[in-house]
């Protein structure tokens, strides 16, 4: 029963990651239609951001962090202006780009920090101990600051003039741009958004595990799982799957071995596409 | 033009006779790879010359990677699954050869069938998916099969299948680098055959599918049994060139089709082109050239690959061959004073990645 | 696959029976039914969003119907994609120019013949008149706005349709060009076809459709012979508001359906 409650609250907390990161790749898909294959290396620099602010300028870590997930936001925002926007209609294209910028960060991040895993510690480590349960209190922080974060991306969408201009862009860009809705203002904003969250997720989450290069291909991976279970375009879905998955991994992890999990997981997902081609909510496909 | 001169039999103009099935000839691009493989395969090569025997080994062994990828690309498909139907290949083989027969011929042939037929469950799958939704799934099956072989003990889990024997012809063992070599010019050869046969019989479907899908359908073509084809073939192909590794490093091993290498073989056709077998062939030859500059810095390679990836996509839509192709064709059209309106039979393709 | 045997036999090669088709919470077509008599031309029209172009796509296979039925010559075709229909008998031409814009004009037709197999027909003198022989080599997306749309037409009556569905086969073309439209409408139905054609330009209408089907918000507002429903108040009323001018070109933009 410990064991459970345990990986529940692991769960939890993976889920909460992959919900950043699943909510950031599918609003780019979203609003711009573009696959963003940098997303994992947006999730690398939030934590090697973070990590670099707080051993060369010596921030304490929240500061650190806070400025890191801007930080990448701002690449976020550069690489849509620069790379993405001259051929943001052109969907091979603008995944192609985004693919060969994920090589480029890989390539600078390497290069600066080495392609070992680097120190980086996150500041909480109290484990709260009670009835034979043992639960880092870190986990427990990223989870409320995940959900923080899930709430406040739903507000901004759902409940602000900005968000309500992303979701035209995403469901209609030609009566959304004709009502005067600018997609070249909103869209480095959208990705800069969704690095920031993936940035945030990273800067978060590595400290705790582990900071290295590879690290941003297994967060990539994970994007696409999620999103593709939960349905490319619904960010409900999005945010359900993330949790599933994240469940799903924790429970596995602890009672399988974690490859295996990962293996029956995306077997999984196969199958399921194969009777629902569009995920479990996502938007039909016959007119994609 | 002076490079693809394909005659395309068309609809006769309304005074003639209504036109037969029409059928593509081979265009000169193709049949200068044929050729040039043809060539490198008869004739001697320097034996004691270890380093380009090597080097043009690094190139043959992934060209039919390459082709896959183009295959699916005259679709306008990204496919990033290679690795997977590689991993099925060249482990096939490699337990072919080490529990059945040494025999090349098999083992070429079971490096082709076995992932044919494990690209039908996958085609299935991918089927009905459009566009870029295709390359993200396709990511996804390279990472499953990768993570299925890795886990199963009879494939050697994450050491591999080592000590694999070396193929033979006949009573002639072809173990030496020359020999390798050799293998490989004949099944890259068999490769690009086989992909300019199927672009030839399935080449109007496959244009009118990867121009206009939509029209294509409400005009009567069937999509899936185009898809389903070009990905099974994808996929012996793939299989083919994941023998090649096997026997080039006498092992099977896990890291050899690691899911990002599939990065690399659609990078080979999107910087070459994907007009005709050419492009992934001097794709293929540039980056291998290029990654083999870069081997003691690996992450520069990444970092190049990189930039390159985005410089094509930004300006050589067409890749380097499409590129030359168009220019060739607009300093032709100058040099003979002809205007640039009502081109006749424009054959470049302008929708390529 | 429900027969009925009267139409197998009789001269209702298309019957659509209570069909609707829901985006999300829209409903772009409600409850639609009509059935189309072989030789029969139908004018659909309606103010824009009122669904006609979706009522197209839904019967054509381009969309799902959320529910109610398609049945082409008895056989039950309901949600069947494109080219099921395509071989079957059913096909339909586009709002906005539909073309493989990087091949010749002779390659599109090509194309259009060796998809449909054996239902093709001899269009040689659609093309004659239209003038596309005039423009044989030249690349499709080369073309005028409206020689693309001709040659779109001239492609789907290539394929030898038993049905076809014309949406907004005028819109894009100059008023001079219109015309060109009546003698493919009017052979067409010669030979025993079957069309539907979803339109503004109400002269074409008048010049080429006996009887009109009038939809509004996604159902059917009035049906019956031409002159008797233009007349009427509630379909003037209906399309009250809008200020469709029949020479407008529309804008180019492919796939995208404002019905």
């Amino acid at each position: 029963m410990d064991t459970l409650v345990q990986a529940l609250v692991n769960g939890l907390a993976l889920g909460a990651q992959y919900a950043l990161l699943a909510l950031g790749f599918s609003l780019v898909f979203g609003v711009l239609g573009v696959i963003n294959f940098a997303h994992g290396g947006f999730y690398l620099l939030g934590g090697y951001f973070t990590y670099s602010l707080m051993t060369s300028i010596g921030l304490p870590y929240v500061p650190a962090l806070i400025v890191g997930v801007a930080g990448v936001a701002v690449v976020g925002y550069l690489m849509e202006l620069v790379l993405i926007e001259p051929i943001v209609d052109n969907h091979e294209g603008t995944l192609i780009i985004s693919l060969g910028f994920f090589l480029i960060l890989s390539a600078v991040v390497t290069v600066a920090y080495g392609p070992e895993a680097v120190p980086a510690e996150f500041p909480v480590s109290h484990v709260l101990r009670f009835e034979g349960l043992y639960i880092p209190v870190a986990r427990l922080i990223v989870i409320a600051v995940s959900a923080g974060a899930v709430v406040a991306l739903w507000l901004l969408l759902f409940r602000s003039r900005h968000g309500v201009a992303l979701r035209a862009l995403s469901e209609n860009r030609e009566v959304a741009t004709m009502q005067g809705l600018r997609p070249r203002v909103y869209f480095p904003l959208a990705v800069a958004l969704s690095a920031a969250l993936a940035g945030l997720a990273g800067g978060m989450v590595t400290p705790i595990f582990t900071l290295e290069p590879p690290v941003a291909e297994a967060a990539l991976m994970t994007s696409f799982i999620v999103v593709v279970l939960g349905g490319l375009g619904s960010l409900a879905g999005a945010a359900a799957a993330a949790l599933g998955v994240g469940m799903m991994e924790a429970i596995g992890g602890t009672y399988l071995d974690g490859s295996m999990t990962r293996l029956l997981l995306f077997s999984a997902v196969l199958t399921l596409l194969l009777f629902r081609p569009a995920g479990l909510a996502g938007r039909s496909l016959r007119d994609a | 033009m002076p490079e693809l001169t394909k005659t395309r039999d068309h609809a006769a103009a309304p005074d003639a006779p209504r036109a037969e099935r029409p059928r593509r000839r081979i265009s000169i691009a193709e049949g200068a790879v044929v050729l040039a493989l043809v060539l490198l395969l008869i004739l001697p090569l320097p034996a004691d010359n270890l380093q380009m025997i090597s080097q043009l080994n690094q190139v043959v062994t992934v060209l039919a990677s390459a082709l896959s990828v183009y295959v699916m690309m005259r679709l306008k498909l990204l496919h990033f699954g290679v690795p997977a139907f590689m991993a099925v290949g060249g482990y096939s083989a490699a337990l072919t050869a080490v529990h059945v027969t040494d025999n090349v011929v098999a083992l070429v042939g079971v490096s082709l069938v076995v992932p044919a037929l494990a690209a039908v469950p996958f085609g299935l799958i991918t089927m009905r998916l459009r566009g870029t939704y295709f390359a993200l799934v396709t990511f996804l099956i390279g990472q499953v099969v990768y993570l299925a072989i890795v886990a199963s003990d009879g494939l050697g889990g994450t050491d591999g299948i080592t000590g694999i024997p070396a193929p033979t012809l006949g009573g002639t063992l072809l173990g030496d680098g020359v020999a390798t070599l050799r293998i490989g010019l004949a099944v890259s050869l068999l490769a690009v055959v086989l992909v300019v046969v199927f672009t030839m019989v399935n080449g109007r479907r496959l244009d009118a599918l990867r121009s206009n899908e939509v029209l294509a359908g409400s005009l009567g073509l069937r999509s899936w049994p185009v898809r389903l084809a070009a990905f099974v073939l994808s996929g012996a192909l793939a299989g083919m060139s994941g023998f090649l590794i096997v026997n080039t490093l006498t092992t099977a091993h896990p890291s050899s089709f690691s899911t990002l290498t599939g990065v690399n073989y659609v990078a080979y056709v999107v910087v070459g082109g994907a007009a005709s077998v050419l492009g992934p062939f001097v794709g293929t030859v540039l980056l291998v050239f290029l990654v083999v500059q870069f081997a003691s810095e690996g992450v520069y390679a990444g970092a190049l690959l990189g930039g390159l990836l985005i410089f094509t996509s930004l300006f050589l839509q067409k890749g380097l061959t499409g590129t030359v192709h168009d220019l060739t064709a607009w300093v032709v059209r100058r040099a003979t004073g002809r205007s640039g309106s009502a081109r006749p039979r424009d054959d470049s393709r302008k929708d390529q990645t | 696959m429900t027969i009925t045997s009267s139409d197998i036999t009789t001269d209702v090669p298309l019957r659509i029976s209570g069909l609707t088709k829901s985006f999300g919470g829209v409903r772009a077509v409600k409850d639609v039914s009509l059935t189309l008599r072989t030789g029969q031309v139908l004018g659909v029209i309606g103010p824009n969003g009122a669904g006609k172009t979706s009522l197209v796509n839904a019967i054509s296979g381009r969309e799902k119907p959320t529910s109610g039925s398609v049945v082409l010559d008895g056989r039950d075709v309901t949600g069947k994609p494109p080219y099921y229909l395509s071989k079957r008998g059913l096909t339909r031409s586009y709002q906005h120019a539909n073309v493989f814009a990087e091949e010749t004009v002779a390659e599109n037709i090509a194309r259009a013949g060796e998809f449909a197999g054996a239902r093709t027909v001899d269009v040689d003198s659609f093309i004659r008149s239209t003038g596309l022989d005039a423009v044989w080599e030249t690349r499709a997306g080369a073309l005028p706005y409206g020689q693309q749309k001709i040659l779109g037409l001239v492609m789907t009556l290539h394929t030898g349709p038993s049905v076809v569905l014309l949406d907004e086969p005028a819109a894009g073309l100059e008023l001079s060009e219109r015309p060109r439209i009546d003698q493919l409408v009017t052979e067409c139905a010669e030979g025993g076809c079957a069309v539907l054609i979803v339109e503004h330009d109400m002269d074409l209408i008048r010049r080429l459709c006996p009887t009109i089907l009038v939809m509004d918000s996604g159902a059917v507002l009035a049906e019956g012979p031409t002159d008797e429903i233009l007349a009427r108040t509630d379909v003037l009323e209906a399309y009250l508001g809008t200020s469709e001018t029949s020479g407008a070109p529309s804008v180019h933009d492919k796939g995208v359906t404002h019905d």
